[in-house]
This record gives structure tokens, sequence and C-alpha cells, in this order.
């Protein structure tokens, strides 16, 4: 697909583009979207208000980068700002720095299933599912996730370690009623 | 399994992993795109038609002066009658027709001449009676026979009568009216000066109100105060109201590529809004029955947010030799920092009255500020030493230029004041601050803005 023409359409204020570059990125982005929420709606409400962003902002798209890099980092951005404004997400975000220490987890031999890494990602405290995704998938460093989410870079690295840890303890048990359980005794 | 090959993985699997939206998503998206562009265009159009009725109005008011100044005549100078010509009057030629009646052609310098006449009204102000030139094109034309019944030696204005005035009531017989001129030509004059009387009266009323012919438009200078409270931010652009927040969301930013080469640099913070407020003094006047020129100076507290180390650390005199400042803040953002910015303005703002209602009302306003910043504590992001934040007024514009545009709601004649309140918008054009670093640029007010006159009239 000729990335620079459908922007020079979408910039032009073509219907048929824009719904093509939607249609193109939309269920890669959703799936981005998916695994910073804890329900298909806000997801969908995520992915929604990104692709606004994408379209009125599209003009500060420079054609050397990657389209779809680009996207995705809106999508990330949008989805932080939502898990911000939103009191749901907001209020459970973080534990206590003095409560947290890093751990150390042999990783496990497990089969991996995009789906079942999803949702389980997805059963993470807020916190944690944040800072998983921001730094195991998306490539951010703590210094830089401290930044965004406002934390400092030591709590980012804790908060990963025990994210990290509970997802592969999941992993292992491979069940997800154990899994959910094994966090603090707590269903999410 | 090796260390981070479980990252590699989720993040393999997760690139791959997508999921289908609901049909409803793309709808919304469309809708919410249009409302947006048309928001936009709105404001735009609200703003630059601001300026143009502030151009219009200034230039409307220019025309309008040059012209009062140019053009007068005399109210009446039909009725100007006389047995003996004025030395103004000297060189008219003098016309007889075939009835044997005198009239005398005057020309275009004379009618100026006449057109200052001065009118003595008993009880009254001197006044001087204007009236457009409406005939421009006629140089020489014939004016009315001389009264034979008429000895005044003196050229009379007008004849008119209030007709509304008793009769014996010494203005009821106003301007030059000879109590010897022959009622067959009264009757006449009166017939034909019917118009003239409410247009005169007029000019009577408003000698007395300190108002014009036109009864509204005050020549007053009304003095007032304003006071706005609102929010303001700098911005990356101009006539933008984007923050560096928002524009975190669509900037590049490859992940992970500050903690290359060593320890990684901290990026600059995102800045928003705070609380802002203008106040100060204001005179205001009417330029045309729908719209006013005011004038102010005033205190402007402006700002914006940023997020700062918690503590500021000393700079190394060496190391940094070549920097203005002696302690600088890390750019981790710890702790809260109000960049706060005191100015001094003086706006000149083109206020149009929408409605016809003079007295609660819509008006546009739009106009211009020039600033002098009198201080500052804002603090300047530079990349040195991994990312700071450092204080130095030199990177700071001292002179501003602002264009301001509002609405506003009038309220006239309350307690003997005139209300307005209403939003406002300020654009800076300057560059606020100057580093090619930061990428604050400039600053953006809107705010809620009330202003109350004197109404100098009631106190009378």
């Amino acid at each position: 697909m000729d990335y620079g023409k459908l922007v020079r359409d979408c910039l032009k204020g073509k219907p048929e583009a824009q719904r093509q570059l939607y249609e193109h990125f939309a269920e890669t982005m959703l799936g981005v979207c998916y695994r910073y929420t804890k329900s298909l709606k806000d997801a969908e409400d995520v992915l929604q208000e990104g692709f606004v962003k994408v379209f009125l902002n599209l003009k500060q798209y420079r054609s050397d980068g990657e389209l779809g890099a680009w996207i995705r980092r809106i999508m990330v951005t949008t989805a932080l700002n939502f898990l911000k404004r939103n009191r749901n997400y907001r209020d459970q975000m973080y534990f206590p720095t003095e409560y947290l220490h890093p751990v150390v987890v042999d990783d496990p031999s497990v089969i991996l299933e995009a789906k079942n890494i999803a949702e389980l990602i997805r059963q993470l405290p807020p916190g944690y599912q944040t800072i998983f995704n921001l730094h195991a998938i998306e490539g951010y460093s703590h210094v830089e996730i401290g930044v965004m989410l406002g934390i400092t870079d030591g709590t980012s690295r804790s908060q990963y370690a025990r994210a990290r840890t509970l997802l592969i303890s999941w992993l292992q048990t491979n069940s997800a009623d154990n899994k959910k359980e094994s966090y603090a005794g707590k269903r999410i | 399994m090796q260390a981070n090959e479980f990252e590699k993985k989720v993040q393999l699997l997760m690139d791959e992993f997508r999921i289908s939206p609901s049909t409803a998503v793309w709808p919304e998206v469309e809708r919410r795109i249009q409302e947006k562009k048309r928001k936009r265009r709105v404001l735009f159009f609200i703003v630059f038609s601001s300026i143009g009725l502030a151009l219009a109005g200034y230039g409307i008011y220019n025309s309008s002066h040059h012209q009062s100044n140019s053009r007068s005549e005399i109210v009446p100078q039909e009725k100007i009658t006389s047995t003996k010509p004025t030395p103004a009057l000297e060189n008219s030629a003098s016309v007889t027709d075939k009835n044997g009646t005198e009239s005398i052609a005057i020309t275009k310098q004379q009618e100026n001449e006449i057109a200052k006449t001065k009118t003595s009204i008993p009880g009254q102000k001197e006044i001087i009676v204007r009236k457009a030139v409406s005939r421009k094109s006629e140089s020489i034309r014939p004016i009315q026979p001389a009264d034979k019944y008429t000895d005044n030696p003196t050229w009379t204005s007008a004849a008119v009568t209030d007709n509304s005035l008793p009769a014996d009531d010494p203005r009821a017989t106003v301007v030059g009216l000879d109590k010897k001129t022959h009622a067959d030509q009264v009757k006449e004059n009166i017939s034909r000066t019917t118009l003239i009387d409410s247009t005169l009266s007029q000019i009577l009323q408003s000698n007395t109100t300190g108002q014009n012919q036109t009864g509204r438009i005050s020549k007053r200078l009304q003095w007032g105060m304003n006071f706005s409270a609102g929010s303001s931010v700098i911005t990356n652009n101009h006539f933008s109201f984007k923050n560096s927040a928002s524009l975190a969301d669509v900037s590049y930013s490859s992940p992970g590529t500050s903690s290359t080469g060593g320890a990684p640099r901290l990026p600059a913070s995102l800045n928003e809004s705070v609380f802002a407020f203008k106040a100060g003094i204001a005179a205001k006047k009417d330029i045309s029955l729908r719209s006013q020129l005011s004038v102010g100076l005033q205190y402007a507290y402006l700002g914006d947010h940023i997020k700062a180390a918690s503590t500021s650390t000393q700079a190394n005199s060496q190391q940094g030799s070549s920097f203005l400042f002696s302690s600088y803040y890390s750019a981790a953002p710890q702790k809260t920092h109000e960049d706060r910015f005191h100015l001094i303005e003086l706006p000149i703002l083109y206020h149009w009255r929408i409605s016809k209602n003079d007295k609660r009302f819509l008006s546009l306003n739009a106009g211009v500020s020039a600033g002098y910043l009198l201080g500052s504590n804002a603090l300047v992001y530079d990349t040195s030493y991994r990312g700071i934040y450092f204080h130095d007024e030199s990177l700071l514009t001292k002179t501003h230029f602002n264009v301001i545009s509002g609405i506003s709601y009038h309220l006239a004649g309350v307690n003997g004041l005139e209300w307005s309140i209403g939003p406002q918008i300020s654009f800076d054009l300057s560059r606020i601050i100057k580093s090619d670093i930061d990428k604050r640029r400039y600053l953006i007010y809107a705010g809620i803005d009330t202003r109350f006159f004197f109404d100098t009239k009631k106190k009378k």
C-alpha cells in the first residue's frame, strides 16, 4: 500500500481515503488499545479517540517515518491519557513503592499464544499492566516510562518486575482462575 | 528461556495480535472529525471576522471624523432671506426673474461662510447649526426672494418655529424668526421647516445632555475598570490551543532511543495551563451608533505549569562557564513548578454591538495589545546536564504584541454603571521563550472578561 498517497488523499479530506486508512490499521490498533484497558468497550473508546487525533494531526506526519509506528504511538499515548482520566483505572494504578521490591523468577518454558498473553496482561492490575505494555511490548525504557506516567524510574522497574513475575506464574499454572487469585488473594 | 527472551516472544506475539472493531466505531470517528473541523472553522471565523470588524471600525471612525470636519452647512439654506447682502455675499450674482422678484445666486464658498452663521437663542447657549451638504455638484443656485417686509439688517439662518412650545414661550420663536415677518411668509416658512423642527429640537436637547445630533452617540469619554480571570498556557504555534501535553500524543518519539549512549536524557516536561488574570483601567468612546473604541492599561498575570526536580543544583562554574545561570533543576518530573509572567499591557479594543437594543446587548470585541514583561520566574529547558530547567531572564522576550478577540454581554444603566461580561481570548504574537530547545513559544490566555464603566450622565 502506498502510504504517502493515502496520507495525501486523507489530507485533502477524501472520505474514502480516510476510511481506507482506518480499515487498514483498525484491527492492529485495537489490539494495542485492548492490552491497556479492561474491557473491549474501553478499548474501542480509546481507538476512536486515537483515530480522531490521527486524522486531525495527519499533517504532522512526516513521510520518512513509518505510518503504522506513528499511529501506534498516538494510540499508546491516548490510552495512557484515558487511564489517567478514568477514575476506575486511576485509583488502582500504582502500589506504594515501599511495598515493592525487584524479584527474579526463572523464565517459564511455556507455549505462548497471542490471545492468552493478551488476556493475561489485561488481568494484571492497571499499574502493572501499563508498565508491562510500555516496557516489554512497546520497548520504552524505565526512565521514559517514569516521565510518561509521572513516576520514578525505580517505581517503574519494581512494578515491571512484579508484573513479569505474576505473568510468568500465571502462565506456568495456565489457569485463569488460579492466576487471578494468586495476585494478592483478590479477584480483579 | 533466556533473559529477555520472554519479552521478545511476548512482543512478537502482541505485534500479530489483532481484534476487529465493531461497526459503530468508524461512523463515530467520522462524526467527531467533522465536528472538530467545524469547531476550528468557527473559531477561525470568529477571530478573523473580529479582526476585520476592528479594521473596518477603525476605517469608519477615520472617515467619519474626516467628513465631519470638511462638511458643514447651515440647516435651512433654502430660507436665507435678506434685503441686504452681507459682505460674504457682496460678490453674489443678483438675478431678477420675470415677476421682478430679486434672487441672489450664491457660490459654494459663500455657502460655507453662511454655514458658520451663529444663532442666538433666548435663555439658551449659543450654538452653531450644522448640516451636511447634499448638493455638492451645485456651484451656483438661486435662493428665495428677499422678504420685503423684513427690516432685520442681519442674515437669519432660519425661520424656525418650535410647535411643541407655547406661543408665549420665548423659545417658540427661534433663530432669527423676525417678528415683522408677514403672516403668509411665516406660514410658508412653517410648512417648509417642519422637518427642521425635529432636527433642531434634537440639537437643543443634545446641547443640554452633551450628546450630538443623533442623540445616541456620546462624545464623552467613559472611564471604567476591567477584570478578567481564566487560564493561560504557552503553546508551540501561533493561534493554537495545543500545549506540549497535547502535542506529545502526535510527536515522534521512538521508544528506547533515549537510553542509547550512556545515561538517558530527561525530556522537557509537558506543560499545562494555569490560573491567570488581568486587571486594569479602561476608557471608551462611541465612534458610531453601534461601535465603540476602548483603550486600557492593565496588569496581566500569566503562566503555565511544568514538572521539574524539587531541589535546585548549583551549576559548576568551570563546566558551565558559558551558562547564564547559577543553579538549575533537573528535568526529572518530581514537583510541579509554576512559571509566572507579570506583564503590563495596553489593549485597544473595538466593540461592535450586534443587537439593536442599546441597553442590553451582545457585542463582538476585537483588538490588539502591546505588553511589556515586568518580571518572571519562568524556567527554560535545556539539554545540558542530561536535561535541566534553569531561570534566565535574557531568554524571555520583554515586548509583546497580542491579538484579542471575544464576545460580551452588556447591561447599561445599572446603578449608574455600564456592565459587560463575556469570554475573551488573547493570542501572543511574540515568542515568550527565545530558546530553540524549549518548544514552548507563545502565551495564550482565555478567560471571562468583566468590565464596568461609570455613567457620567447619571451623575449629572
